[in-house]
């Protein structure tokens, strides 16, 4: 059943009814329907040029005008005022007025198009993945933790003969003086490293390490296993955090 | 994400908090020593492992607070003629390694407390890193 409203028409369809402004015909069949527009498409075109009659159907899926133009039935749809007109025959109407859950829009094209959440949930992804990758970058930053010790680039010896030599060469003990407060470094053949401080009442910040042999910036270098710091080597001293350690010689 | 946004804030209002708390603990302790140092003609003996209490600064320092970790790990030394970077200083406060209890070694962190302190230089002025990257405190040059 289909709530109509005419405007302007005869009780007939068929003719104008210049003084029946909105005629109310009630609850009409689809078959009641069919004729009601099969008249009014055949209205007089000069009266219908004059008075613009129309027909308002209510269908469960739509709310249609439906004029008439040269013979031809033009619908629009009430919900969307947007919308143009277009040209349908009495079934056409009558589907659309049924249809429910699915395009408003009774106009071609219309469900060729994609639906309206589509570019929604696009934007709604890449809202998402811009979120997450700041999130990413915040959580980076945060945790990221730029070092005060950081190692060196170093290429280690390889030649075997060579690091034994100098292994041997090295091994002894090296301090920066004699007195409290002085440190010492103490490097053995083997590749063993210990390192302390003269306290008051013996070494303290004892601790030992290994390590190898190699170049920092074209230089001899002890690289530690543990400590990100290199000793460098020049001659009979070390230099480890731009201190200088001398190499103390056994008296004779 | 509104959450992940804070935590960058959060995260520097925690380097300010360590920082006030080491810059706080430098201004006693240094307080603390140049008095004994005014008093006697000279500064304390050094010689002490790290987190020890220096000898002769009873009634100057609190030994709980001098041997507690520091707000950025590590334990308080107090050296004298102690070589750093390169130098010889007479009189030196340094935050160092102790056992596993470690001192920071976050660049933003140390390098906040120097420019509050000093002269946000790391590697010169009177806050620098000195002998295995410890932070030192200059007493007296």
């Amino acid at each position: 059943m289909y709530r109509v409203t005419t405007s302007h028409l005869g009780p007939d369809g068929r003719r104008i009814a210049a003084a029946s402004e909105n005629a109310d015909r009630g609850e009409l069949s689809a078959q009641e329907l069919t004729v009601l527009l099969d008249a009014f498409v055949e209205i007089d075109p000069v009266e219908n040029e004059e008075h613009d009659p129309h027909v308002i159907a209510v269908g469960r899926g739509a709310k249609l005008i439906i004029r008439t133009s040269r013979g031809r039935l033009q619908v629009y749809d009430m919900r969307d005022h947007a919308a143009p007109g277009i040209e349908m025959n009495v079934a056409g109407i009558l589907e659309r007025l049924d249809r429910v859950a699915e395009s408003a829009s009774p106009f071609p094209g219309g469900g060729d198009l994609p639906s309206p959440t589509a570019p929604h949930r696009g934007i709604a992804f890449a809202m998402l993945l811009v979120g997450l990758a700041l999130n990413g970058y915040i959580l980076y930053s945060v945790f990221y933790v730029e070092s005060v010790n950081k190692k060196p680039e170093v290429k280690l010896l390889s030649d075997a003969d060579e690091v034994k030599t100098r292994e041997t060469a090295l091994a002894g003990t090296y301090a920066t003086g004699a007195k409290t407060g002085d440190r010492v470094i103490e490097v053995t053949a083997a590749g063993g490293v210990r390192f302390y401080e003269l306290g008051a009442k013996g070494p303290i910040n004892d601790s030992t390490d290994t390590y190898q042999i190699g170049r920092h910036e074209g230089q001899l270098c002890l690289v530690l296993t543990n400590e990100t710091g290199v000793i460098d080597l020049a001659g009979d001293t070390l230099v480890y955090y731009r201190d200088v350690y001398q190499k103390r010689h056994p008296s004779p | 994400m509104l959450a992940a946004a804070a935590v960058p804030a959060l995260k520097k209002n925690a380097i300010n908090a360590r920082t006030s708390a080491v810059m706080n603990d430098l201004r006693v302790y240094s307080g603390a020593f140049q008095a004994y140092a005014q008093e006697h003609g000279d500064w304390p003996p050094g010689g002490g492992a790290p987190g020890v209490f220096p000898a002769g600064m009873e009634g100057y320092l609190s030994q709980t607070n001098w041997s507690r970790t520091t707000p950025i790990g590590g334990n308080y030394q107090f050296a004298t003629q102690s070589p750093q970077g390169g130098g010889r200083y007479a009189a030196v406060i340094i935050i160092s390694n102790s056992g596993t209890n470690l001192v920071s070694s976050d660049a933003n962190q140390l390098t906040d407390i120097d420019r509050k302190l000093d002269d946000g230089n790391l590697s010169a002025g009177n806050f620098f890193l000195g002998y295995r990257n410890y932070p030192v405190f200059v007493l007296e040059h």
